[in-house]
């Protein structure tokens, strides 16, 4: 029993990524050839380049075509896409910084909210929902503060 | 007696580090100046007090006025400052400070009442405490003071208590009253209030609003001034980079140590590949650096200045290798955010070319397999397979099992 238990561990193990199919596929290739490790290392090895190389080149081009910016400029994702926001979609004078003394007064109204555990005991179907674009959806959807804020004493609601 | 009149004196609180105006340390340095100095007081004394803060660039600013108080106001002070704080030092609130100054002088006697500690906002009962100018709160001309005269809409009015002239324009409904306020031969303020209703009007002031019903203040704004995000414009004839090298680093299991075995690079047309000389332990460290060495030696060329050589993964793999190698091999300049290596920036002192070590993954947050296919890559320049579990780098014969993939 152990020992099946054991030989199916390893089997996942080795998978790895690449299905069975695959591994024949790539056999077949060296029948009556021999398997160089350095010569088939070096291949692979420069093949990891080529496609790197031919995947950011379409991605520079992307970019570049479409919004005239360079991907090298920018080290990740998220600064590229806030320059690119920055520079084709930003209005003026209407998103502002916050820091400092308010930044840190405004922050102190935020809480986190509750965050509990459950052990489900399904009646029928459960399902499964990734909320994993939460942030953007509310940015696109729903109205945002922006401008200079606004210190206020007394009743706001009598506004 | 009459020398400790004339006495004044500072006393200074270093900051252990630099901090910006916030509340939260007024009130610790406010105890510890009570602690220093007020409870030394005798009963029937009382105390001018001016504190001042010295910030980093050498520039003081006093907080407030100069405060006459008795030992029991502690409390009050502290409010007080907090609200000068909280509203007047918007322009000062990015530039930290290094110390606290509290000037001050012992007077005989006690105060009767801490008329000075007035917090904002609040007016004094029938007035408007703005720069240390009473304004009148009025929602009719006869309001402001004595009329003086009137021409149309127009209205001259005295204010006695204040020793100022109010020029007041009344729009048609007279629903709202523009006002310029006038002292020494000056227009000191323009505002206007906007009656509301019989008994409520809106004062606008500078940045701030207020809010009044029935002469009571019941709401005061004020407009934060903040920076907004400014829009970036794209450089005229701006040209697309395609200075781009990637790069490639093959590793083995020696001794269950990650080892580098083989470099490659691929600048879009040519690729070159650097395989260690073998991995015997004794000059294993030699032959990583001779490897990464010629590779360097390649690419640190004219041909190559300010190239862009991305590495998948480079800031949690990659990097720790190179970078070992490359200060050895000229100067080294990581950007570090987060304890990330987001970038290298590799430059010899034999030339003047600069090569900028990045990862691709920050750009491109996926597997190199799913890239691939994401972007439609031709199947024959796809990711290969290799069997990443055969640590045998002069193996040769047929092909390795399955079990090494």
């Amino acid at each position: 029993m152990i020992l099946i238990i054991r030989a199916f561990v390893q089997i996942l193990i080795f998978f790895d990524g690449i299905s069975f199919d695959e591994y024949n596929i790539y056999k077949n290739q060296y029948t009556n050839k021999i398997w160089n490790f350095k010569k088939e290392a070096i291949k692979y090895c420069e093949l990891d380049c080529i496609s790197l190389h031919q995947i950011l080149s379409k991605f520079n081009t992307l970019i570049f075509n479409q919004f005239k910016l360079n991907i090298n400029n920018y080290p990740t994702l998220p600064s590229l896409s806030f320059n690119l926001f920055r520079t084709h979609y930003i209005k003026e004078n209407n998103v502002h910084m916050l820091h400092g003394e308010i930044a840190n007064n405004i922050r102190k109204g935020y809480t986190g909210g509750a965050v509990d555990m459950y052990t489900p005991t399904p009646i029928g179907k459960i399902y499964g929902y990734d909320v994993n674009g939460l942030y953007a959806y509310v940015m696109a959807n729903f109205k945002y503060p922006i401008g200079n804020p606004t210190y206020f004493e007394g009743d706001i609601t009598k506004i | 007696m009459k020398n400790k009149k004339l006495f004044w004196s500072n006393k200074e609180y270093k900051l252990d580090s630099s901090n910006l105006i916030a509340n939260l340390f007024i009130d610790s340095y406010i105890n510890t100046f009570w602690n220093d100095i007020i409870n030394k007081l005798e009963e029937k004394q009382h105390i001018l007090l001016l504190i001042r803060v010295k910030y980093t660039d050498g520039n003081y600013s006093t907080i407030g006025d100069l405060q006459k108080i008795n030992k029991n106001s502690k409390n009050d002070l502290v409010k007080y400052l907090k609200n000068i704080i909280n509203i007047s030092f918007d322009s000062y609130k990015d530039i930290p400070i290094s110390s606290i100054i509290f000037s001050y002088g012992i007077r005989e006697g006690l105060i009767k009442q801490d008329s000075n500690i007035d917090p904002i906002g609040k007016t004094t009962s029938k007035y408007h405490t703005y720069y240390n100018n009473k304004l009148p709160i009025a929602s009719s001309p006869e309001g402001y003071g004595k009329i003086l005269t009137k021409l149309g809409n127009i209205y001259f009015i005295s204010c006695s208590h204040s020793n100022a002239t109010i020029i007041l324009e009344q729009n048609k409904d007279k629903s709202i009253n523009t006002i310029k306020y006038i002292k020494d031969e000056k227009v000191l303020f323009t505002w206007t209030d906007e009656i509301v209703s019989g008994n409520r009007f809106i004062r606008k002031i500078g940045k701030s609003i207020l809010y009044y019903e029935n002469g009571e203040l019941y709401l005061y704004t004020i407009v934060k001034k903040t920076k907004a995000i400014n829009k970036k414009k794209l450089p005229k004839n701006v040209k697309q980079n395609r200075k781009i090298v990637t790069m490639d680093l093959e590793t083995i299991l020696v001794n269950n140590i990650h080892t580098p075995y083989l470099l490659s690079w691929f600048d879009g047309k040519i690729s070159k590949s650097y395989f260690i000389k073998n991995l015997l332990e004794r000059d294993l460290e030699n032959n990583i650096f001779n490897l990464i060495k010629n590779a360097i030696k390649d690419l640190n060329i004219k041909k190559y200045n300010n190239y862009n050589i991305y590495l998948h993964n480079f800031s949690r793999f990659d990097a720790y290798f190179l970078i070992k190698h490359l200060c050895k091999l000229g100067f080294v300049e990581p950007i570090i955010h987060k304890g990330r290596i987001i970038q290298i920036e590799f430059g010899n002192n034999d030339n003047m070319n600069t090569l900028y070590f990045k990862d691709s993954y920050f750009l491109l947050p996926n597997s190199l397999r799913k890239l691939c296919k994401s972007f439609d890559i031709k199947d024959s320049l796809q990711k290969g397979i290799f069997p990443y579990k055969l640590y045998d780098i002069n193996y040769k014969g047929i092909c390795p099992d399955f079990n090494f993939f």
